[in-house]
């Protein structure tokens, strides 16, 4: 993107003060969801957070005793005066975040103890299932440092010590004593308290992520050294080659033990559930970050090959190898590993799989787009600045073209079948004249989503082509600097605006879809009997509180007011009601020719029951 | 079938667009750039920037002014050739030559990594001095890259 600072300083304010607005906004939205007390919320929150800097606190006054007083080394304590220099800090940040911890906690068992039903509320399960996602991912890292200080120590190597596993244990502690501790805690909570369901997987599927994340990262940078030791790319200029075999090893195989042993840890306690859209979710991150990186070994691989079929020479031309290959075989090993969890929660007749099959669909199409749009811009550029190759190139730049070629032709063959495969699909599924197609929210989000963001390219690009026009226009030189920034500009306008294009001929396509199934006002084309105002509403509903705008749709559409009798409490493990426009039509028709004069409507997120009685 | 144009429009442009681009590379893209004369500053300024290229510090220590030369660090010690997946283009923005000072101008793209869309451009002056009949540089006083 060719963007001037000034605009570029005025899109990037403009967008983050309309992020915040957006997150502040949907953090409100969800606390009354929730039906989380602002008072409730500050206390769990105040806890949460003085208990953390309690525990970081505890953990480096540990470390510190244990490795630099407990242990004897004497290059580390330079006397009392170095010992009180890193203590002091430590300890005044501990005798700080206790009081504040205990009086938080306490009030909030005080409240739970004069309230059974709040210590059964979602925040009370939501801050248990925080702290033990918290202190798990800081005792796993912890706990790499520990695996690998002890590889380090069982090598015999020389710049090894044993007061640096005395200081990591002891500050692996704290972390420790607190995740079992609050472990007990969510051991003692209801399994059937509102909505608890969703913390509790949502702490499984979240460590089970990173864990996994943690080893695939290790088991790459173990094998990486391994193959680099194999096949070294060069006469090593300073050091043991075993000795940095070693240096490398020894983190990675740490990482790779302890985030495979956390990843199976969490992931058997979730392993056979089944449909929930936390499971959605991780499934599809963790196969997403899968494939990107089968795709990124592959377009690197790619591009080396025909920079090489287009003369690139240079030494350890193919030494990359050994880094491109175990990142495809983990990345793919990863996605292979879940893809049959994958397959079987997106096939499953509920609506949220519906709805992550269409976003698996539509973020794969967007992948092959981006890819497709970034290289043709790529192209357009590189083939306008080669146009206009002048004496002014002062190095020897065929590696340059050679490189750039190589890389932008390989993502541009990489993009486009992802995108047209996908295309096809989304055109065999949405040109089906089923208007509930184009009204479901992963199309709303893929149309406008994308729009906004060209949109935004579009502006900055356009100002970096009309900007230097006026200059010329207004006498300024043509020159290097200036036709360089014109080129990239251009291209990147182009590309987009050809995108953006692209994408409101389909909203636009969408559009009169939807409106085509407007509710009409009655089979007969006679106008609807409306009900006398006077009247007690004949329609009365039990919603859950994030239902209320389907009532207003509902209501508006009828024309006639519906009586709510109360909430009911959302299961939010489960699937999504179709509200398409036209869903909601055959709604309306069925109240409308429903003998009974009386009907009772019940919605929450996974459930809209019409119950006709007299 | 209206909307598979997009997808025909897309195929043959990209497919044109590759094509151009490899012939274009092939055939144009390995031309040597134009030796300028040491005597003249872009000349100092270019074989300063080769040297460095191909780790001959000595070589580019050369060039400076003997006020920078004296100063130990000023070079990057690993050439950069070392780091993987880091290909440059220089490219001569500018040539002001007023008496016994010039001012060199030029734009160095660096592409980071290996799927790296979007180089960084540097624009880098070089002040050069006239010292003793041969064209110094005086600054800047670090390595620009």
């Amino acid at each position: 993107m060719n963007a001037d600072p000034f605009t570029l300083e005025i899109t990037v304010t403009v967008a983050g003060a309309a992020f915040w607005v957006l997150v502040i906004w949907a953090i409100n939205r969800w606390r009354r969801e929730r039906d989380i007390s602002a008072p409730a919320a500050y206390l769990y929150l105040a806890s949460l957070i003085s208990l953390i800097t309690m525990t970081i606190g505890l953990a480096e006054v540990l470390a510190t005793l244990a490795g630099d007083v407990l242990v004897d080394r004497p290059e580390l304590v330079a006397g009392p005066d170095e010992l009180r220099r890193r203590l002091v800090p430590r300890i005044a940040v501990v005798i700080v975040a206790t009081p504040l911890w205990v009086l938080h906690w306490t009030i909030i068992q005080r409240r739970a103890h004069e309230n059974p039903a709040e210590q059964r509320a979602f925040v009370s399960t939501l801050y248990l299932y925080l702290v033990l996602t918290a202190t798990a991912m800081a005792a796993l890292v912890l706990t790499t440092n520990l695996i690998q200080l002890t590889i380090l120590a069982l090598v015999g190597r020389p710049e090894y010590h044993p007061g640096d596993s005395f200081a990591a244990l002891g500050a692996l502690i704290p972390p420790v004593a607190v995740w079992i501790a609050h472990l007990r805690l969510t051991s003692a909570e209801s399994p059937s308290a509102p909505g608890s369901g969703v913390p509790r997987a949502s702490y499984h599927y979240v460590l089970a992520g990173i864990a996994l994340f943690i080893a695939a990262a290790g088991a790459r940078a173990t094998a990486t050294a391994t193959l680099d030791a194999i096949f070294p790319s060069g006469e090593l200029l300073a050091g043991n080659p075993a000795a940095l075999l070693v240096q490398r090893q020894a983190p990675a195989l740490a990482a790779m033990v302890a985030g495979v042993a956390a990843f199976y840890w969490h992931w058997v306690r979730v392993r056979e559930e089944l449909g929930s859209r936390i499971r959605l979710a991780y499934l599809l991150l963790v196969s997403a970050a899968g494939l990107s990186g089968v795709l990124s070994a592959l377009i690197w691989i790619d591009r080396e090959i025909l920079r090489f079929l287009l003369g690139h020479r240079e030494d350890a031309q193919w030494a990359f190898f050994t880094s491109a290959i175990p990142l495809l075989v983990v990345a793919g090993g990863v996605f292979l590993a879940h893809h049959p969890f994958l397959s079987a929660a997106l096939g499953n007749r509920t609506g949220a799989a519906f709805i992550a099959r269409r976003l698996v669909l539509y973020a794969l199409n967007l992948i092959g787009l981006t890819l497709l749009a970034v290289a043709l811009a790529g192209l357009i550029r590189l083939l306008l600045e080669m146009a206009t190759l002048s004496t002014r190139e002062l190095g020897p730049a065929a590696d340059w073209w050679r490189t750039r070629t190589s890389l932008f032709t390989v993502m541009a063959l990489a993009g486009l079948p992802i995108w047209i495969v996908t295309h096809r699909r989304l055109l065999a599924a949405v040109d089906t004249g089923d208007p509930a197609e184009a009204g479901i929210w992963p199309r709303r989000l893929y149309l406008y989503g994308t729009l906004l963001i060209v949109l935004i390219f579009v502006l900055v690009n356009a100002v970096g082509v009309v900007r230097p026009l006026i200059a010329l226009a207004l006498g300024e030189a043509y020159t290097t600097r200036l036709a360089g920034g014109l080129y990239i500009a251009f291209a990147n306008t182009l590309i987009t605006v050809i995108v953006f294009w692209h994408f409101a001929r389909m909203a636009l396509a969408d559009r009169s879809l939807t409106a085509s199934i407007e509710v009409k006002p009655g089979p007969t084309n006679e106008p609807a009997i409306r009900p006398n105002p006077s009247d007690p509403p004949r329609i009365s509903a039990l919603v859950s509180r994030n239902a209320a705008a389907t009532i207003r749709q509902l209501e508006t559409t009828l024309g006639e007011p519906i009586s709510q009798l109360g909430y009911i409490d959302p299961d939010f493990d489960s699937g999504s009601v179709d509200l398409s426009p036209g869903r909601v039509a055959g709604i309306v028709d069925d109240i409308r020719s429903s003998p009974n004069t009386r009907i009772l409507l019940i919605v929450s997120p996974h459930r809209l029951d019409i119950i006709p009685y007299d | 079938m209206p909307r598979d144009r997009w997808i025909l429009g897309f195929t043959a442009g990209t497919l044109v667009l590759v094509v151009l681009a490899i012939l274009a590379v092939s055939l144009a893209g390995g031309r040597e750039p134009v030796k300028y004369p040491a005597e003249d500053p872009v000349g100092v300024i270019q074989r300063y920037l080769l040297a460095v290229e191909e780790g001959r510090f000595e070589a580019a220590r050369e060039y400076l002014s003997p006020e920078l030369n004296n100063e130990k660090g000023l070079l990057p010690a690993p050439p950069y050739r070392a780091i993987p997946d880091r290909v440059r283009r220089i490219v001569l923005i500018s040539e002001t030559i007023e008496a016994a000072t010039a001012v060199v101008v030029v734009e160095i793209s660096t592409s980071y990594g290996v799927i790296d869309s979007s180089p960084s451009r540097n624009h880098v002056t070089f002040e050069l001095l006239l010292t003793d009949g041969a064209w110094k540089i005086r600054s800047p006083a670090y390595f620009p890259y």
